[in-house]
């Protein structure tokens, strides 16, 4: 492995990966992340001008089996070429390439942070994010050919991302072949110090307490919705109300039907109890008919 | 079966069909200034002085790309591109390659600066819409075509400042503007028989305005920044932000730093600057509803002294 290598902050979309690159700014630069500069990390992954500029060719010109089999020689130019460990955001399934090679080269990767986040949060917060209904939203969770970004309509700033299922994007990662850590959004909301600190060890970055709590102190949910409302996101896509917009743990439970949250616990059940969700419903407390 | 075809004033001939360009309409007897020929391309250059992940370089003239899925291109001189395609290479996706960024080389080789950027004609100027893949150049180039501004290039601005103490020049590109179905609904561009720009993909040759043919001295260059959720605004760069902008606007950066050619870039870029072309910078929000609102900054900006 090179001196420098790919830390990958991976997960399905709306599950935390924006609060955790926030922290690990605070807590590498010992400053306040700016949201809108998270990408000096390492940039990410599914990066149309990354890629570009990486391999010394316009993405737009080719199809999209090509750029998809060249995005790991991208990655493989980032690692060798950076002075220093990155940290890059995605959201892609751990897979491989059309062309049948891994797509995250194990020879440029150090490891991988998993956030996880309860599926049901996430098909709600999907639908704010996507501007979509939510059966949409549950239905692309359960869709094998679930992508994110690279619209045929237009050129997007985005690559192609190929999710897959729910399921099987945590599957995917589960199963890498290099260190994963697997983080819950849920434990990072409970108990933050214990989950961001766990965090610091696995990279071998800085686990005192107070550094950590300091990185914690300067991310809040609050602070990071302050920062959106004053000077906006450049995450947020432009149908989308707010990036940072509720945040909550169990929002799911007002927003969903049981008939939705059912739908969810059906397809993606086994999954979801192996990563510690509670798939029977109890009650739900504000919605009763059909969506 | 070759084919001929126009590019600035120079003369291509081809064995591939390249429908992006403009036929040649000078006199059939003239030796072609470029070749793009099929023929067989080794794997690798002989000694190369850069090997990158995808493209080869030896010394300024030859530059080799390895592209799977398409085959192996061997560009020589700033004048002859070899084409050794794989089995079942598409032939959309080989003209856009050659016609974007092998043409980009082969303006490096032959010493000149290609941007990325579209260009128009306004006041009989050139004025370049820069901008990083999906800043929405070749969209606002529209736009301001349907204003009634002649299109002069897309997506590929190549400037000629032989002149040196003049403004350079801006040659006359691809006729065609490529554009994607967001784009040419919301211009409500009727699309029935339109060529496909790339197969597989909603992105279209639309030859709907009349291009100028001539080169243009650059007034200015607008560099388009697109993001989701900024609000419309431009502002004049200046000093080493100005320099630093064009530089990142130019094209095939990578390779043209393999080929040796990066001072003689800066020392382009530094004399537009020193004979005060204007920089701006164009914020945009990611939404095409914008783009008359951005053609109208465009227009403002260009007015100021």
């Amino acid at each position: 492995m090179m001196a420098s290598g790919i830390w990958w902050l991976a997960s399905y979309p709306k599950s935390g990966n924006t609060w955790l690159r926030a922290v690990l700014c605070a807590l590498i630069s010992g400053k306040p992340a700016d949201i809108n500069r998270l990408s000096l990390l390492g940039g990410f992954a599914g990066s149309r001008s990354l890629f570009d500029a990486a391999l010394g060719i316009e993405s737009a010109a080719l199809s999209r089996d090509q750029e998809f089999n060249l995005r790991p020689r991208v990655f493989e130019v980032m690692a060798a070429e950076a002075a220093r460990p990155l940290y890059c955001k995605t959201h892609d399934a751990c897979q491989a390439t059309p062309a049948g090679e891994p797509l995250f080269p194990t020879a440029a990767t150090r490891g991988a942070i998993y956030v996880v986040r309860d599926p049901r949060a996430v098909a709600v917060s999907l639908a704010h994010y996507q501007a979509r209904p939510l059966d949409e939203a549950i239905a692309a969770l359960d869709d094998p050919d679930a992508v994110s970004g690279g619209s045929t309509r237009r050129l997007s700033h985005h690559l192609r991302q190929y999710l897959r299922r729910w399921s099987e994007h945590v599957a995917s990662w589960l199963d890498a072949p290099f260190p994963v850590h697997l983080l819950r959004y849920e434990d990072m909301q409970a108990d933050p110090h214990a989950a961001f600190g766990a965090v610091a060890a696995f990279l071998g970055l800085s686990s005192d307490g107070a550094a950590i709590a300091a990185a914690i102190e300067a991310t809040t949910f609050a602070r990071l919705q302050a920062q959106e409302h004053a000077g906006g996101f450049i995450e947020k896509p432009h149908h989308a109300a707010a990036f940072f917009r509720e945040g909550r743990v169990d929002g799911w439970r007002q927003a969903l039907t049981r008939e939705q949250a059912e739908r969810i616990a059906a397809a993606h059940g086994a999954m979801m109890r192996q990563c510690n969700y509670d798939t029977q419903l109890g009650p739900l407390t504000a919605r009763r008919g059909a969506a | 079966m070759s084919y001929a075809y126009r590019l600035a004033a120079l003369k291509i001939e081809s064995d591939l069909a390249l429908p992006d360009l403009s036929p040649w309409d000078g006199s059939g007897i003239s030796e072609p200034d470029i070749s793009f020929r099929l023929g067989a391309v080794p794997p690798r250059l002989h000694e190369p002085d850069h090997s990158e992940a995808i493209f080869q370089t030896r010394g300024r003239d030859e530059y080799l790309l390895v592209l799977p899925g398409t085959g192996r291109i061997l560009v020589r001189h700033g004048r002859q591109v070899t084409v050794e395609l794989e089995h079942g290479a598409d032939p959309i996706n080989t003209c856009a390659l050659l016609t974007g960024p092998i043409q980009a080389v082969l303006w490096h080789q032959r010493g000149l600066v290609p941007l990325h950027a579209n260009a128009v004609v306004i006041g009989g100027r050139a004025v370049a819409l820069a901008g990083t893949a999906a800043a929405g150049k070749s969209a606002l180039a529209a736009t301001l075509a349907r204003d009634g501004h002649q299109p002069l290039a897309d997506n590929l601005c190549v400037l000629d400042d032989a002149g040196k103490t003049a403004p350079a020049m801006v040659l006359p590109g691809v006729a065609l503007l490529r554009l994607w179905r967001d784009t040419i609904e919301h211009l409500a561009i009727p699309a029935d028989g339109m060529a496909s720009a790339l197969s597989g993909r909603d992105r279209f040759l639309v030859d709907r305005w009349s291009a100028c043919r001539e080169p243009r001295a650059l007034a200015a260059v607008i560099v388009l920044v697109r993001r989701s959720s900024v609000a419309l605004t431009i502002e004049r760069l200046s000093g080493i932000t100005a320099l630093g902008a064009l530089r990142d606007m130019v094209q095939m950066r990578r390779p043209a730093s393999a080929l040796g050619r990066s001072s003689e870039i800066l020392g382009c870029l530094t004399r537009l600057l020193v004979v005060a072309v204007p920089v701006w910078r164009l914020q945009l929000p990611d939404d095409v509803s914008c783009l008359s609102d951005a053609a109208a900054e465009v227009l403002g900006a260009l007015e100021q002294p």
